[in-house]
């Protein structure tokens, strides 16, 4: 049972732990439509300091809250790359081949890796200060407003409980047949692309299928007990907000706009 | 499909979105330049052609979301394609499932699912063209990096189905 | 092949806030031909336990050796191993996936560099090792068969291989009493093959019957290993570790204490009659 662990809930009791997980998200917003915005040499360096500021009251270990910016490191090798040779051949400096590198590129290269790596920072730390189901249920929140356009959020939250209820249970028989297929003989380490391909069988039909047994069971048990879609769920929110919400509000709010106005 | 009530598709939809976080993991999908090989997509075009459009489209929005929060897998910079890719794979899985209308299953199945995943494929690339806008990206390096994880999609889908349909 | 497991530790989500101690500094030993029963609470140990033996998993500290030879997955090629080694979870039916049963029980034997002739031979002993019959189910599909057939399917799909070692997770949970005694009935046989079994159940009935040799693990502790005979007639010890009773032992307890005590503490059922006939002669 291995797990990757950047981006999941690491439990504690910090300023950002304590905040509702809707003011989180909204802030999150905030801040990276400020990280879009910003374009001068003084709004990267208030993002950058933003970050860690952020990273610090998380209590998040530099190594976790970098981690899957680890993972990405090629990808922003090459995003960095191509920016660089082929942004704006008008400017190069030189041209050789196809490649055209130029300060426009340059620094266009540098604008995306940092958007890029800001936005992967922020929602690092959104992931490891909140509980999923917390996440999910801020979701819902924030998608209630479109209710009034037709969207059937209640049902949609109905969907995204009993999926969050699956997971472990999928997970563990997925684990388990797994390695039942692995003690079978089946290769799923494989680097060769076609074994790859073949492993596909013995690990995703019978999970789907004890899956969809599932499904078909709770369908059953929730038709037998009357339930109709279109009743309406009773959430019993908290929906009081504490001042630290609205200071987390208020802050990544005056954040956004000085970003995008002034830097 | 039209016989399946509406909360039975939710359930199956609800699983769908779980397989999406349940997936992945089962397979260490490894993240590579860009794009990552993952199986999630098959529960996405499970539940458009089993659930019809709707659901098919909720689970492709939902299912990399729910996955990133859960996991932290896909990384979130490759998220918003992702959701597009997935979003489009599941409505139209959804659409053609019911559009067509051969006298055979299996046809209606691969003709649907095809076109799901070509016009899913194509519209991510483009959109994510428009991420990577004024850049000018050689089209063969990028659609090479992109259809090349199609076309093992493709094969894998055409594996699947009749297994997962003839029971 | 005989097993040595030494000083074996695991953790799972080690380093990370979730990080549970599922095994600690295990020694065990079991040679060849041995019928193993290994017994604890939930929560104990022991799924770990199999499949760190069976190479599934690589211990956190500690080594398993198969054959004199360290085994976990990546180190040796497992290939090779996994003819030998069946494993058998709980609930093998999940794991059914072909469209055919001959194809699904033939899947073990994939890579292994044989004729369809005799590839075909061993599905057929396999399936008649678990009572069914091979042209009657070999073109059907495993999916649509009822769940004692699917169970068979799953276990002649493990059984294919003639393995040297065969290890169970709960393997008669959820069967009808007569499937259970037919089951059982199979292990003995393979047992007398030459097989060294090492089966993980709550059924301490099944284990008295059945096997030579009780392991107790408990918090990932192993607590007792001696043989069956000794640690299934200790009523006092299986009460404290609240890991149940047999109901022979339910017997001869009741009998104890209605000042009726057996000369001898019967394990099996057929002790138990002849115990009683002895008293009452």
């Amino acid at each position: 049972m291995t797990q990757t662990l950047t981006g999941i809930y690491l439990p504690g009791n910090t300023f950002i732990h304590r905040l509702d997980a809707r003011v989180k998200f909204f802030s999150f917003f905030a801040l990276v439509i400020a990280t879009l915005f910003t374009n001068s040499w003084g709004g990267y360096l208030v993002m950058g300091v933003i970050s860690l500021v952020l990273i610090y009251v998380s209590k998040l270990r530099f190594s976790q809250a970098i981690g899957s910016l680890g993972m990405m490191k090629w990808f922003l090798v090459i995003i960095f790359l191509m920016n660089l040779m082929f942004f704006s051949p008008e400017n190069a400096w030189f041209s050789w081949w196809f490649f055209t590198p130029s300060y426009a590129g340059f620094l266009q290269a540098i604008n995306i890796v940092f958007r890029v790596s800001v936005v992967v920072i922020l929602s690092n730390i959104l992931n490891t200060s909140t509980p999923p189901i917390e996440l999910t249920r801020a979701m819902e929140a924030l998608l209630r407003p479109l209710s009034y356009l037709g969207l059937p959020t209640g049902q949609i939250a109905m969907i995204i409980s009993v999926a969050i209820q699956f997971i472990p249970t999928l997970t563990m028989e997925s684990d388990q047949i797994r390695k039942a297929q692995i003690a079978r003989g089946a290769r799923f380490e494989s680097r060769k692309l076609t074994e790859k391909a073949a492993a596909i069988g013995p690990l995703v039909v019978p999970i789907f299928l004890s899956a969809f047994r599932r499904a078909d069971e709770l369908a059953l048990a929730m038709e037998a007990r009357g339930y109709r879609s279109s009743q309406k769920k009773q959430v019993n929110k908290n929906v009081k907000l504490s001042s630290a919400d609205a200071f987390a509000i208020f802050a990544s709010l005056v954040v956004c706009i000085f970003q995008i106005y002034f830097l | 499909m039209n016989q399946i009530s509406i909360t039975k598709k939710s359930i199956i939809a609800a699983v769908c979105l779980a397989l999406c976080v349940v997936l992945p993991q089962a397979f260490h999908a490894i993240p590579n330049a860009g794009s990552i090989y993952s199986p999630m997509h098959i529960p996405v075009l499970l539940c458009g052609l089993i659930c019809g459009w709707p659901f098919g489209l909720l689970v492709g929005i939902l299912g990399p979301i729910l996955s990133s929060l859960f996991t932290g897998m896909p990384p979130v910079a490759v998220l918003p394609t992702m959701v597009v890719e997935l979003a489009i794979y599941g409505l139209m899985a959804g659409l053609l499932s019911h559009l067509i209308r051969t006298k055979k299953l299996a046809l209606d199945l691969y003709i649907s699912l095809i076109g799901a995943m070509l016009t899913g494929r194509v519209v991510a690339g483009i959109v994510r063209a428009f991420i990577f806008s004024r850049v000018q990206v050689t089209m063969k390096a990028g659609a090479t990096s992109y259809f090349v994880p199609a076309f093992l999609e493709l094969s894998s889908n055409s594996y699947l189905s009749p297994r997962l349909f003839m029971p | 092949m005989p097993i040595d497991v030494k000083e074996l530790s695991f953790t799972y989500a080690q380093g990370s806030p979730y990080e549970v101690r599922a095994l600690s500094h295990l020694d065990l030993s079991i040679a060849d031909g041995e019928f193993v029963g290994i017994i604890g609470k939930t929560g104990c140990g022991k799924s770990t336990l199999i499949q760190l033996i069976a190479g599934l998993m690589k211990p956190t500290s500690g080594t398993v050796s198969i054959d004199g030879e360290v085994f976990y997955p990546g180190k040796t090629d497992r290939s090779s191993l996994s003819k030998r080694i069946g494993v058998l979870f709980q609930y093998p039916e999940i794991q059914l996936f072909e469209n055919t049963v001959e194809k699904d029980v033939s899947f073990a034997l994939k890579h292994a560099s044989l004729s369809s002739s005799e590839v075909k031979e061993k599905v057929h002993w396999a399936l008649n090792a678990v009572g069914l019959d091979f042209d009657k189910f070999k073109d059907l599909s495993p999916l649509g068969l009822s769940g004692g057939e699917k169970r068979r399917v799953a276990v002649a799909g493990v059984l294919v291989t003639k393995p040297e070692i065969l290890i169970l997770d709960e393997p008669i949970a959820g069967l009808d009493p007569k499937s259970q005694d037919g089951f059982l009935k199979l292990l003995d046989n393979l047992n007398a093959d030459g097989t060294t079994i090492i089966m993980i159940s709550h059924n301490l009935d099944a284990l008295a019957e059945h096997t030579k040799r009780t392991v107790v693990l408990e918090d990932g502790i192993l607590i007792r290993d001696a043989s069956t005979r000794e640690v299934l007639t200790d009523t006092i010890f299986l009460k404290e570790h609240g890991l149940g009773m047999t109901q022979v032992g339910r017997i001869s307890d009741g009998l104890k204490n209605c000042n009726l005590p057996l000369p001898e503490l019967p394990l099996t059922m057929r002790e138990l009659c002849s115990a009683l006939l002895k008293v009452s002669a």
